[in-house]
């Protein structure tokens, strides 16, 4: 029988690093969508993720609600991605300078091609709609839980998927047919 | 918006799952290997240390049971061991008492005179110097294991000064 994440939260408060181990394996989508909309790297959110689950396992304590987990969690992961930009070198690149209109894009592109094409529309979405997008395309997350998540009410998070649904259509006009 | 055959859609779910699933587990991993593994450590090292000291706390009384132990297996037997003849009491095959038998000892005195020369008394006359050595020994045989020993006293000397006109 699965135990909840209260439960969960409350063996793990207690040390039980079992339980702990269970709510990384539950969360750790979540976690690593909305680090990705923010470091715009899968391996940088990686490793942000790994960091930020430390950092909760130590900081279990202070979390009052444990059916708040979710939340909780996502607000120190987007706190964490805050203090990664920060730290991040001036110089490196920011794949938002990079975006080329639908033309150079051709239906023969390679795979490759195609891949870096959708970072860059992805890219494109402020950090707020990309952390929608994911938990809900990666996720398969609905609007409430999205919401709870990310402290947006799930009327607001459907108006930033559908405006960010947009932009994507707009910006991959060239790999996807646009059929609606 | 969530229309599952919408090829946006599917491109998204595809791209996002190729970008993050192989960063799934790593978050697990990386938690067991700084905190549940020490955690582990530390648990097998507190196991560890409890053992060695129940080790200590019962190591004095292991030792005095064994103590007790011993002291009951050996005194026993060291107190009935034919190895300590009740002299008093036990016989030889010649059935006599074996007290008697350790009685006979058998007492030698090797006596050896020497004669050093004639030699002025005190008054003018001759006299002789006779030098006489001394040794005495007693040995004894056991009858039952043939075993001997044998004592030597230590060698005396004695000399004599005697008038050479009383030869």
């Amino acid at each position: 029988m699965e135990r909840s994440v209260e439960e969960l939260v409350a063996a793990a408060k207690l040390h039980d690093a079992e339980a702990f181990t269970a709510l990384i394996a539950r969360f750790e989508g979540i976690a690593l969508s909305i680090a990705y909309a923010h470091t715009r790297h899968a391996a940088d959110a990686g490793d942000l993720v790994q960091e930020c689950f430390m950092r909760a396992w130590q900081r279990l304590d202070s979390l009052d609600d444990p059916s708040r987990f979710g939340h909780w969690l996502g607000r120190m992961v987007r706190n964490l991605a805050i203090d990664w930009r920060r730290r991040k070198r001036p110089g490196a690149l920011d794949p938002d300078i990079d975006v080329p209109g639908p033309a150079a894009v051709t239906t023969a592109m390679e795979s490759r091609e195609q891949k870096s094409q959708i970072d860059r529309a992805l890219a494109s979405l402020d950090e707020l709609s990309k952390a929608c997008v994911t938990l809900r395309y990666y996720e398969g997350m609905s609007s409430k839980e999205i919401g709870d998540v990310l402290d947006l009410s799930a009327a607001a998070v459907d108006m930033r998927l559908s405006r960010a649904r947009n932009q994507l259509r707009d910006r991959l006009a060239g790999v996807v047919n646009v059929n609606d | 918006m969530n229309r599952p055959n919408d090829e946006l859609d599917n491109l998204l779910r595809d791209h996002l799952a190729g970008e993050l699933d192989p960063m799934r587990g790593q978050a697990r991993r990386a938690f067991e290997r700084e905190v549940v593994a020490p955690m582990q450590h530390r648990l097998r090292q507190r196991a560890w240390q409890q053992v060695r000291m129940r080790i200590a706390h019962a190591a004095p009384l292991v030792m005095s049971m064994a103590a007790c132990a011993a002291l009951g297996f050996y005194v026993p037997r060291f107190l009935s061991s034919p190895a300590t003849p009740n002299l008093a009491v036990e016989t030889m095959p010649g059935g006599k008492p074996a007290r008697e038998q350790l009685a006979e000892i058998t007492p030698n005195t090797v006596t050896r005179t020497e004669e050093h020369g004639l030699t002025s008394l005190p008054d003018g006359s001759a006299g002789r110097r006779v030098v006489a050595n001394q040794v005495e020994s007693a040995s004894w045989v056991d009858p039952q294991t043939n075993a001997r020993t044998e004592f030597y006293i230590y060698p005396t000397e004695q000399e004599v000064v005697s008038p050479a006109g009383r030869q």
